[in-house]
């Protein structure tokens, strides 16, 4: 029997459309990551984690660093967009400026997640990041439990909290977590002063705030950044440095667990830290993308459960329904000198 | 005659008149601010910032901008760090640091004369490159725990004296003499006056300029061994942002933005009020979200005090 020209026609056409649709079933999938300043150990860190995360999963990632400008990290994530990635993942620099990208992201139907921080305005799929208002929660009763310890059970005494970016969401929370245990107790004096996540302002703080009150009792910081500011503050001020457990000793402690801070906090210059799972951000969040791009909405984790993996950093952690979207609170845990050389530990991995 | 002399005494010492009457009203308003602890916290913060200001100074006086001081602080100290914790010696380890600032000074000052590019472009580009230089050096690393020795610069003492104190008032005393009575001193105050006077009356205006951007370089990578010393550690985010108080110190102190005008005692001027500003606040203990506001406004009030003495000052003549 013979076959008419447009039967030919159609079988052509429809091997085309198989083969492409063959070759789209195996496109590879593409990320990008924005990170906001590649320039400290803790983005360092989410980065490397997000980045081994894709390689394992055989995804190609396509990172940039937007080097502390909100505006460049804008000019990132448009430049993603323009790449074609199937979805972007960001650490926003400036959680209201970001919002511009967002909004285009959502125009350009990318699917737009955030690791640390929320955004301000722009729809988010999905945020993970540490409950920081438990970790300030924490430091605040580690806090509470030194000065207890100091004055005979007795809740007084003067703590100064170097912050973040006073704005910042993470910086909030940390404080608002630290203060919600602490001002419950009149005796203790919290003198707050922002350090804007840079180590000379910490140095600065310590040496002014020690000088108007030597009889200061402990220091809160923000970030790790902060430690070697405070020691040499601490130094530059006192003559010496009074470790934990000498007489003289001033209690330190804070957030964050990477090298510099679990080493000193080992070598008792500081009494802990509140370590966050930095590294782990991306195992948690990677895995999440790829299912949502496949299935949607039906992927994402409900809010109000708690999702729990044996082993992991993050685990357990809560979902939680904000109003800046979808949010994922990760496990932070305190650590002192007997836990701080635990290999598990972010701050203790190799980094490569 | 004597009052008009009076005047001119005032104008020329308008910043440390300011800081005479802010010193004097803190002495009442702020607890533990007069006492000689504080007065030596004020110097060790003001000795950092103090040494890249006095390379800021060299430019503007010059006629230029350097907007890359703080990125070439950032990379001596991780450059020097990284050398020491590899087990180079420590003078070889600063010689990188101190070669470094140099190299980075005498592209920027190639960059302007011999390319002709303008220096806010020239240090635009070398003070992006060299941040992002230090960053892929460590990878984001900070480098901490130092040896004692590599950190004497920034923590030492001489006798009951911080070094950072003593290289503060040598590093100021020299340049200052070197400005006053030295040819090149001389020159630089010209080029920055009248860059084509200059060149007519026979001054090498490239050579000028050059050794003015390698000076700046150098002094900031030796602010890079100070600081990293003082905070016995070194990250590629080190002076993020100094270089806009460095030039507000310098301006505050009465150097022309045109060039050719002021002097490096102003300057040092400048840079104590700032930190003695930031000392008062954190004394204060000043809410974190009212303390940016606040430093604007002593500021402010500084630079009117200066602008209206300026005023009375030409009223009178």
């Amino acid at each position: 029997m013979r076959r008419s020209p447009l039967f030919w026609w159609l079988v052509f056409a429809g091997g085309i459309l198989l083969s492409f649709s063959v070759a789209l079933a195996q496109e590879k999938l593409i990320f990008g990551y924005s990170a906001p300043g590649l320039g400290d150990e803790g983005q360092w860190n989410i980065q490397k984690g997000f980045v081994d995360k894709c390689k394992e999963l055989g995804i190609e990632v396509i990172v940039t660093d937007a080097q502390q400008s909100a505006e460049k990290q804008n000019n990132d994530i448009e430049t993603l967009i323009a790449r074609g990635v199937h979805a972007i993942c960001a650490v926003p620099h400036d959680s209201a400026a970001i919002s511009i990208a967002v909004q285009k992201c959502n125009e350009a139907g990318i699917p737009f997640f955030t690791i640390d921080r929320g955004v301000t305005a722009g729809n988010v799929v999905l945020t993970v990041k540490a409950d920081n208002v438990k970790a300030g929660a924490i430091a605040g009763e580690v806090m509470l439990r030194l000065l207890q310890g100091k004055y005979n059970g007795v809740a007084k005494g003067k703590v100064l909290e170097i912050r973040g970016q006073p704005g910042q969401d993470v910086a909030e929370q940390r404080a608002q977590g630290f203060h919600q245990v602490l001002e419950k107790y009149p005796d203790i004096q919290i003198i707050s002063l922002p350090g804007y996540w840079n180590t000379e302002e910490g140095f600065k703080i310590t040496v002014d705030t020690l000088t108007a009150n030597p009889d200061l009792d402990g220091i809160y910081y923000h970030a790790d950044l902060y430690i070697p500011g405070i020691v040499e503050g601490v130094k530059a001020v006192k003559g010496e440095f009074a470790k934990v457990g000498e007489p003289g000793h001033i209690f330190i402690l804070g957030i964050d667990g990477n090298p510099a801070g679990l080493d000193q906090v080992e070598a008792k210059l500081a009494d802990g830290v509140v370590v966050q799972p930095l590294r782990d951000y991306g195992a948690l969040i990677v895995p999440i993308i790829v299912d949502y791009l496949k299935r949607g909405e039906e992927a994402l984790p409900k809010p109000g459960t708690v999702l729990v993996e044996e082993g992991a950093s993050w685990s357990p952690a809560m979902v939680v329904q904000t109003a800046a979207g979808l949010e994922i609170w990760t496990n932070v845990f305190y650590v002192d000198y007997l836990g701080a050389g635990d290999p598990n530990l972010w701050g203790n991995k190799p980094r490569e | 005659m004597r009052k008009r002399e009076f005047l001119k005494f005032l104008l020329d010492n308008s910043v440390w008149i300011i800081i005479v009457v802010f010193f004097t009203l803190n002495a009442f308003l702020t607890p533990k601010f007069f006492t000689l602890l504080n007065f030596r916290n004020i110097l060790i913060h003001s000795s950092i910032l103090g040494i890249v200001v006095i390379g800021e100074s060299l430019c503007l006086l010059s006629g230029h901008f350097d907007l890359s001081v703080e990125s070439t602080l950032a990379l001596s100290a991780v450059l020097g760090s990284m050398a020491v914790k590899n087990g180079l010696s420590i003078p070889l380890a600063i010689g990188i640091m101190l070669m470094s600032g140099m190299l980075v000074g005498f592209a920027n000052g190639t960059l302007i004369r011999k390319l002709g590019l303008n220096a806010f472009v020239a240090t635009l580009i070398t003070y992006i490159g060299i941040r992002g230089t230090a960053l892929g050096i460590v990878e984001g690393k900070t480098i901490w725990n130092l040896p004692a020795a590599f950190c004497f610069f920034g923590a030492g003492n001489i006798g009951i004296l911080p070094v950072q104190i003593v290289l503060l008032a040598v590093l100021y005393l020299l340049f200052h003499a070197v400005l006053i009575y030295t040819k090149f001193g001389r020159h630089v105050y010209l080029v920055g006056d009248n860059q084509l006077a200059a060149r007519i009356s026979g001054i090498n205006v490239d050579r000028v300029v050059i050794t003015v951007f390698m000076l700046s370089g150098l002094l900031s990578a030796f602010a890079g061994l100070v600081m990293a010393g003082r905070l016995n550690s070194a990250s590629p985010l080190f002076g993020t942002g100094m270089v806009f108080e460095a030039m507000s110190a310098a301006i505050i102190g009465g150097i022309s933005l045109r060039g050719g005008i002021g002097s490096l005692f102003m300057a040092l001027g400048g840079v104590v009020l700032l930190s003695s500003i930031s000392n008062v606040l954190n004394l204060h203990a000043v809410s974190p979200y009212w303390i940016q506001t606040i430093r604007a406004l002593m500021i402010l009030f500084a630079v009117t005090l200066d602008s209206l003495k300026r005023r009375l000052v030409r009223y009178e003549e």
